[in-house]
């Protein structure tokens, strides 16, 4: 049988909580590893990202920062469920670059079988001048694209 | 203090290289055009225009030395912190600029924080844009006329320089003297340029800068060659202190030393990473828009700074414009670049999404896509008790890794899929790359003193990713060609050899377990598991071997070459659980656990 993942970049935000918990209800569905994605990508809306969530008074490396957050982010999703992780496989993988153009990158690489990503749904004006990373990744992926908004009805 | 001199040479001997040629020029012109009925020194002229340049940059060199050896680090250290939110970035950006007297050195700060990972391009709009405006105390600074208390301070800075105890006073000194350095140049140079007040040519050249394009690209190219803004800004003035220029005129020259003064932080950028190279760009498109967005409204910009500027009626003709001016011009520069900043300063991530349009990132590297160690931090190998913890643990994936391959790869050969053969192979490339990372990371645990106990316990661990690592190898290169070769010659295995290949690969599967896990939890059982399963492993081994001589008999069509498969496949999972056996036999010898 071969292993095609079901790739979940995450933000840590609540949205990017919502699609991994998707996600993960696909990958048991389905029987295939779950590869947890993050880019580093300081957000040009939110300057300072990563350092602002660890109030240090040395410099801190972003990458240091962000590998801290991640996992910090995967240990609380894990604890919150942790029979749905008994037995899966899955991995969590950290890239520097942009969003959309590294998410894409990674699923051709790793042949994965599908992209579940959270959106935060701009609208208006923002959204006329930003765009949004699930959308530009919605529109270059070749593999199926799941949107995830709002959240999932609890897993069994 | 040593000014680092091979900063400073350079500008200074372009600025020279430049001055020569101009002077040069000019001179020939003369000499061709106009006979020398003027009465002007030109020597004396171009020797106090040069010098007075020197001064001036030297003093400024000096200056931003002394500030940044006197509170550089503490630069650094507001950079990098106080720049989480855009304005806060700006007024960062604009602060630290003042202190050290100099964009391109804020620029080059950032681009070098940005390539070391502590700061993003987010974070660094807000302070290249703020850097703009700290550049402008400079000109506010050297539009006093403080020709005479220019001496003075070289004096007081001399003598604290050089009488100075303490490292700090010394180089509070340097930068007194740096200042007076500065004034002291722009005096001399005010003075040599005295005579072409009256010399018609040369006012006529100032009234062809008059068109705003020409000053804009005279004033960009000589910042650019001489890597300093403040430099053209210091001749702007004085050349408006000698009234031979206009307002109008010393805008457009500002404008021209805006742009010219990111020339610096592109070359800084050159080479280095995308986000830093994006970061250089933020400084020219935000310059360039700036000056273009008021390249139509020199003549309102100059009727504001006149109706905002100190009048002196008293005064007429050249007098009055060497009164006013200077000032004017300092003030039309503070208010461009404020009025820059607070007008794109709602714009930065419009600004950050063209860069990163304009500088696409390289394609993702191989390297980068990969599984990387999980557990193995560098700050824990003080501590090698939680550091062996940690090597375990990340055997432990190492040994997840090994066990996909091994499940997944005699499903692959018996299915014959080449595609998933290959995979499997270049996940070998994550084993590899984990291997080398954990002997590494236990390497330098190695140089640390351990006690006895961790000593063995590091060797166990660097037996056991050994073993793993010769697993990996088995399964990428013997297993993987055996798969390919049975797909090439079209061999066929029929159903029970499939069957019996199928219970002694799940037999290893289970032996490979239950040694990655004797020695990710120092378990002694799961250890002892492995060692028992040699009867069981060597039986069905035997047992096949004689089933399949029997068949063999039945004369088949390629059985022989069938047989020869199935005996190299029992053969190469032979070979992988004697390597579990030896990682649990490891664990075996090792003496009894406390508890």
């Amino acid at each position: 049988m071969k292993a095609h993942p079901i790739l979940a970049p995450v933000d840590f935000s609540p949205h990017s909580e919502r699609a991994l918990e998707t996600a993960l209800r696909f990958a048991r569905c389905f029987q295939q590893p779950l590869l947890v994605l993050h880019v580093i990508h300081d957000p040009n809306e939110m300057p300072g990202y990563y350092s602002r969530a660890f109030k240090k008074k040395r410099l801190l490396h972003i990458e240091d920062a962000a590998a801290e957050m991640f996992d910090g982010f995967l240990q609380t999703f894990q604890q919150d469920r942790k029979t749905h992780f008994q037995k899966l496989r899955w991995e969590r993988l950290l890239v520097k670059g942009l969003p959309a153009q590294r998410i894409l990158e990674v699923a051709d690489r790793h042949r994965v079988s599908m992209i579940v990503l959270g959106s935060r749904g701009l609208t208006g004006l923002p959204h006329l001048f930003l765009g949004s990373v699930a959308e530009r990744v919605m529109q270059s992926a070749l593999v199926p694209v799941t949107v995830v908004k709002a959240a999932p009805a609890k897993i069994d | 203090m040593q000014p680092n001199r091979r900063f400073a040479s350079l500008p200074t001997l372009w600025t020279l290289c430049l001055g020569i040629l101009l002077m040069g020029g000019m001179e020939f012109a003369l000499a061709t055009s106009d006979p020398p009925e003027t009465g002007i020194a030109w020597g004396n002229m171009t020797m106090g225009l040069l010098g007075g340049l020197a001064l001036f940059l030297f003093g400024m060199e000096q200056m931003s030395d002394a500030l940044k050896a006197v509170a550089g680090e503490r630069m650094k250290d507001i950079l990098a912190r106080l720049t989480t939110n855009r304005f806060m970035g700006a007024i960062t950006g604009a602060f630290v600029t003042a202190v050290i007297q100099s964009s391109s050195v804020t620029t080059v700060l950032v681009v070098g924080f940005i390539t070391a990972g502590l700061l993003s391009l987010a974070q660094s709009v807000g302070v290249i844009m703020g850097a703009n405006i700290g550049t402008t105390i400079t000109a506010q600074i050297v539009a006093f006329k403080v020709t005479k208390a220019a001496l003075l301070m070289i004096a007081l800075g001399f003598a604290l320089l050089f009488m100075g105890k303490k490292e700090r006073t010394r180089q509070y000194g340097a930068m007194v003297m740096g200042l007076g350095l500065v004034f002291f140049g722009m005096s001399v140079m005010s003075d040599a340029m005295k005579p072409l007040r009256s010399y018609e040519p040369f006012l006529e050249l100032m009234t062809t800068m008059e068109k705003p394009l020409v000053g804009i690209l005279v004033a960009a190219a000589f910042t650019a060659l001489v890597q300093s803004s403040s430099a053209t800004t210091g001749i702007v003035i004085v050349m408006a202190s000698q009234g031979l220029i206009s307002l109008p005129t010393g805008i457009a020259l500002i404008f021209g030393a805006n742009i010219g003064t990111c020339v610096t932080a592109l070359l800084a950028a050159i080479g280095k990473p995308r986000e830093a190279v994006r970061a250089a760009l933020v400084h020219v498109l935000f310059n360039v828009a700036g000056v273009l967005l008021w390249v139509g409204f020199i003549d309102q910009l100059a009727a504001l700074v006149q109706w905002l500027s100190p009048k002196h009626p008293e005064l007429t003709g050249q007098a009055r414009l060497a009164a006013e001016v200077p000032r004017q011009i300092a003030n039309a520069h503070t208010l461009f670049n404020v009025a820059n900043t607070l007008l794109f300063i709602g714009f930065t991530t419009q600004l950050a999404r063209l860069v990163e349009w304009l500088v696409p990132d390289r394609p993702l590297e191989e390297e980068e896509t990969a599984i990387r160690p999980k557990y193995l931090e560098e700050e824990l190998l003080a501590t090698p008790s939680l550091a062996l913890d940690r090597v375990r643990l990340e055997v432990l994936h190492m040994g997840e890794h090994i066990q996909h391959m091994l499940a997944r790869i005699l499903p692959a050969i018996l299915a014959k899929r080449r595609e998933e053969l290959d995979q499997i192979a270049r996940m070998d490339d994550t084993v590899d790359r984990l291997y080398t990372q954990i002997i590494q990371y236990l390497g330098k645990l190695g140089r640390l003193p351990l006690t006895e106990a961790q000593t063995e316990e590091m060797i166990r661990l660097m037996e056991a990713v050994n073993n793993l690592e010769n697993i990996g190898d088995i399964i990428e290169t013997n297993l993987v060609v055996l798969g390919h070769t049975g797909i090439d010659q079209g061999i066929e295995l029929d159903e029970p050899a499939q069957a019996m290949l199928r219970d002694f690969h799940k037999a290893v599967d289970r032996a490979v377990g239950a040694a990655i896990q004797a020695v990710s939890q120092k378990n002694r059982q799961a250890a002892q598991l492995v060692i028992d399963m040699k009867q069981e492993i060597q039986g069905i081994a035997d047992s096949a071997a004689l089933s399949q001589a029997q068949r063999l008999v039945m004369e088949k069509p390629d059985a022989i070459r069938a047989y020869a498969a199935q005996v190299d496949l029992l053969e190469k999972l032979k070979r992988i659980y004697y390597f579990a056996k030896r990682m649990a036999k490891s664990v075996q010898g090792t003496v009894e656990p406390s508890a």
